[in-house]
This record gives structure tokens, C-alpha cells and sequence, in this order.
């Protein structure tokens, strides 16, 4: 009598299946209606720098047609300072930049009357600020001293290799103070079957923040192929951004201390193309396969980054606001493997990415879900990351002439390599509800390229950070 | 251990050959059909993990789109 129940089970199983209902429709049906997901976390960056709360929440609703309905809201909270790029040097003042915004950035600088090689065009009366060093007179021809300012053809300053600075002063890194920002996002995504093997998917985003709007239109269609063992997928993204910095937008390489260097609001358009294979290979391994275009234009620059000038013993006498490429290509390779084993199941992945400014990186992934027990699971997760440098970022010039055409010194284009540990622990209440909590540490160290003067303080400081999460669906 | 030997070297043979053996029929599919084996089945999760690395390293995109909409410091 069960066998016979069994076999019924099995056979409308396979019935279903042929008349092309999906596993996950064939598992929805019971529970039609809105499926929530909500993911509380924490993120905390080591020496007072970024922190952010952030709650985002997911409704999805699948009908037996296989036509869905999905959205998504979230709400960060960002608070605490961000490395500018500008040099820091111990001893020296901290001068204030733009007075007149009620952020200021607060930069290390030779007293500038006396010691700049290349006075801003226009400087804004101030108090000179008492020089903690004897201010010399810094040579204006590149190539002399210690410190060799890079010529327009040479990639990067190379400062001779000296020990990294203590990081007992952390407080006085140059960092852009008190960021506190709240970040609303939403999306809405809607998936249309055609015929028995395709689907069709429209959706539209949005986020917006003090200083950043971005809006964007995306659709993509997929089609089984091979008695559904494989998928195929196309997509488009395009988004348009706006960026209004809260200290403004300022002439790029123009100087930290000028005035009228104001541009306004900027602009900057993205396309995204997204090509993909899901394949089945057996009756426990299934592989996801991805190859993602991104075509930037516009104003690609981080309103709040800026290049020091430095003098032949490494002193700041001068900042520039960044400059860099207004276009941009980039290219992802991603594969990713679910692999189920008798104990649970092992996830491993990889991405290649290139870019036309000069960044390279390898990101390695591996997660192991474990089942403990029936309803619950432990994942340990590792993630290796490791990127070149842009061509065009200096942690420092020689002289002004050096910065053409392009230069920044944000520490998230300088070469580095990075490690994420995690842990999560996972289940399933007697409702049926999954729930995912989770700790993950994030490490980013410098490459030795980043290498700077005695008396520098570190322009890529090494970073750690903390996250916590808690996922819950309903 | 065998069942791992042979996953091994199915996945080998997959990335040499280029293909994949006899198609997995719909009735033999109750392991792919788990949550924990279909991609994207935690979305809001690997959405979040991208948008941190987005907003702390220069590379975006493979997974889905590259994401955007971030000043983020």
C-alpha cells in the first residue's frame, strides 16, 4: 500500500514536471500569496571609520502560471570618516579646507605662505597656521631628493621603501570627518512566462542619498534548453546617477584651498550587459556561469578624494580634488558551483574582473553548508580578493604637472588583497520559516606598492571590518 | 569520499569536454530542487554581501549587474 502511494507521489511528480511546472512553483502552489524576507545588519570599519545599519526587506509572490512579482526596500544608515587620500604627516598643522561648508575636510599641510611650491590660483584669506616643521623651500624640478615626483609617463611614485608608520596616531589620519548619511533603496521586478521554456523579466531601481541618486530600468529573458539541464539568460541594466557632493563637486585637480573651483551636480550613465548559463550536471551538482559587461560615462570621480602634492621630503603642500577617466569598461567572468554531499552542501566560486583603468582582481569563494541535523545548518565561509592598482593612482605627486591627466589616491583603486572569514548558522522554525543569523570579518591590506616616505602617514591604511546579520523569512 | 572523488571528476570532465553527460530527468530531481541548491535562493543575503564589496573594492558585477547607486566612503 505505501509503495503504491509512493509511486503515485512519483508519478504526478514527473507528470507535473512534463507539463513544465517548475520545482519551486510545484513547491509554492501550497502557499500561494507573498513571501517575506528581512535582513537586519551591522557593519563596523576598525578606527572610528565606517559604520552602517541597514535593514532591507524582499516580497516576492509566484503564481502557479510561474509569472512573479518581486521588490525590495532597504535602509542604510552610514556614519563615522573615510581616508580621503590626502597625505598625512606627522607634526604637521591640520588646515582646514572649505570654511564655508559645515563638513570641512581637515588636511595636513606645510604652513602654505611660506613652504608651497605651486600656490593655489586663488586662496581664500585664512590665518596662517603655525608650521610644526621648519618650512624649506621644496624643489620645484621633479626627479630630485629622496622622493622622485612621477613624470606624466611613469605609472606611480616610487618613495623609497621605508617602515610603516606606528599606528599609534590614528587619529590623525586625514580622514573626511563625521559622514553621516542615510541611503533609501527599492526595486521592482516582474517575470512574465512566454511558452512552456522562456521567461521574461522587467524591473525598475532607484536609491537615493544626500549626495547620490541613482535610477535604473533592467530586463532580461531566459530560456531551457536540454530538457531543462540548461538555462540561458541575456540581460540589460541601464542606470543614470546623480552626484552632488555635500561639500559640492569641485574642479577636478583643482585645489583644496581654491575658491570658485564649483562644477555643480554631475552626472554619469551606466549599461550593463549580463550573459549567463545555469547547467545541471548531475543529480547533485548544478553550476551557474556569468559574463557581465559595464560600460560607465561621465563624472566618475569621489567628490570627497583628493591627491596631495608633496615637497622633497614627502611634507603635503598642496591638494588636489581627484581626477578620473570619464568612461570606463569592465568585464566579469563568474562561475559558481552548488555541490550537494551526503553531509551538505559545498558551494565554490570564482570571478575574474578586468578594467580599462588598469584593475585586475581575482575574488575566490567557498562556503560550506553543513546540515546539523534536519531543520538547521552551520556555514563557515572564506573569501579571497586580490586587485591591482589603477594605472592612475598615485598615493602622492611631485609637483602639480604631475597630475595630468589623471590621479587619485582612493584606497579602493590601489592594489591590495582581501580576506573575508565568516560563520553563519542557519534553519527552519516549526512554521516553516528559514532564518540565517551571521558574523563575517573582512581584512584589506595594502600592497607594498603603497610604500611612502618617513614621517607619511599611510594614504591606504590597512582596514577591518566587522558585519553582522540576521535574515529571517516569512 | 567516493561520492566526492566522483563529483571531482565529473566537474573535470565538464570543463574539459565542454559538455555535460545524460540530462538529469525532472523525477531525479529532488536534491537540485532544495532551496540551498538553486542560485539566487537567498538573494537578499548575496545582495548584501555584494553592495559591501561594491562600496569597498574596485570590481562589481558577475553575479548580477554591477549594482550602483553608492557615494559609499
Amino acid at each position: 500500500m505505501q509503495l503504491k502511494d509512493k509511486k503515485k507521489t512519483r508519478l504526478a511528480m514527473a507528470a507535473s514536471s512534463l507539463l513544465g511546472a517548475t520545482h519551486s512553483a510545484t513547491l509554492k502552489a501550497e502557499e500561494a500569496g507573498w513571501n517575506y524576507d528581512a535582513l537586519m545588519s551591522g557593519y563596523a570599519e576598525s578606527d572610528d571609520r565606517v559604520n552602517v545599519v541597514s535593514f532591507k526587506m524582499k516580497g516576492a509572490k509566484e503564481d502557479e502560471d510561474s509569472s512573479a512579482v518581486s521588490f525590495l526596500i532597504g535602509i542604510d544608515a552610514i556614519s563615522g570618516s573615510s581616508p580621503t587620500g590626502a597625505v598625512g604627516f606627522a607634526g604637521l598643522a591640520k588646515e582646514p579646507v572649505g570654511a564655508s561648508f559645515s563638513k570641512a575636510l581637515a588636511v595636513d599641510t606645510l604652513a602654505r605662505s611660506s613652504g608651497s611650491a605651486a600656490p593655489p590660483p586663488a586662496p581664500a584669506p585664512r590665518p596662517a597656521p603655525r608650521p610644526a616643521a621648519p618650512a624649506p623651500r621644496p624643489a620645484t624640478s621633479s626627479g630630485g631628493g629622496s622622493h622622485p615626483a612621477p613624470a606624466s609617463n611613469t605609472p606611480r611614485p616610487r618613495p623609497r621603501p621605508a617602515p610603516r608608520p606606528a599606528t599609534s596616531s590614528l587619529k590623525s589620519y586625514p580622514l573626511y570627518g563625521n559622514v553621516e548619511d542615510s541611503r533609501y533603496s527599492g526595486s521592482v521586478s516582474w517575470t512574465t512566462p512566454v511558452g512552456r521554456l522562456t521567461k521574461l523579466n522587467y524591473g525598475l531601481s532607484g536609491s537615493a542619498e544626500e549626495d547620490y541618486k541613482d535610477i535604473g530600468i533592467n530586463s532580461s529573458i531566459s530560456r531551457d534548453f536540454n530538457q531543462k539541464n540548461t538555462t540561458l539568460s541575456a540581460g540589460i541594466n541601464y542606470a543614470h546617477d546623480e552626484i552632488d557632493g555635500t561639500i559640492g563637486n569641485h574642479a577636478p585637480l583643482s585645489s583644496v584651498f581654491a575658491s570658485n573651483n564649483e562644477i555643480g551636480k554631475q552626472t554619469k550613465d551606466v549599461t550593463d550587459i549580463l550573459l549567463g548559463v545555469t547547467q545541471i550536471f548531475s543529480k547533485s551538482v548544478i553550476g551557474e556561469f556569468n559574463y557581465t559587461l559595464s560600460s560607465s560615462s561621465g563624472y566618475m570621480n569621489d567628490p570627497y578624494k583628493v591627491v596631495s602634492i608633496v615637497n622633497s621630503k614627502g611634507q603635503p603642500v598642496d591638494h588636489l580634488y581627484e581626477n578620473r577617466p570619464d568612461s570606463r569598461l569592465s568585464h566579469a567572468l563568474y562561475g559558481e558551483y552548488r555541490i550537494k554531499t551526503s553531509r551538505g552542501v559545498v558551494k565554490p566560486s570564482y570571478r575574474f574582473f578586468t578594467n580599462d583603468w588598469g584593475i585586475t582582481s581575482h575574488t575566490f569563494g567557498l562556503a560550506y553548508r553543513r546540515d546539523l541535523g534536519k531543520k538547521s545548518f552551520i556555514e563557515p565561509r572564506l573569501r579571497f580578493y586580490t586587485q591591482t592598482a589603477a594605472d592612475f593612482y598615485h598615493t602622492q605627486l611631485g609637483s602639480r604637472g604631475a597630475a595630468a591627466p589623471y590621479a587619485s589616491a582612493d584606497y579602493r583603486l590601489a592594489g591590495f588583497d582581501a580576506v573575508t572569514i565568516g560563520l553563519h548558522l542557519g534553519g527552519k522554525t516549526r512554521k516553516g520559516n528559514h532564518w540565517r543569523a551571521g558574523v563575517d570579518y573582512y581584512t584589506h591590506r595594502g600592497k607594498e606598492s603603497d610604500n611612502q616616505p618617513p614621517g607619511q602617514i599611510r594614504v591606504n591604511p590597512d582596514l577591518q571590518a566587522i558585519t553582522l546579520r540576521l535574515d529571517w523569512s516569512f | 569520499m567516493k561520492k566526492t572523488i566522483l563529483t571531482g571528476v565529473m566537474l573535470v570532465t565538464f570543463v574539459l569536454a565542454g559538455g555535460c553527460s545524460a540530462p538529469v530527468k525532472p523525477w531525479e530531481r529532488g536534491t537540485l530542487a532544495r532551496p540551498e541548491m538553486q542560485f539566487g535562493s537567498e538573494a537578499l543575503n548575496d545582495a548584501y554581501d555584494d553592495h559591501v564589496y561594491f562600496s569597498k573594492e574596485a570590481s562589481s558585477g558577475g553575479r548580477g549587474f554591477g549594482g550602483g547607486g553608492c557615494g559609499c566612503n
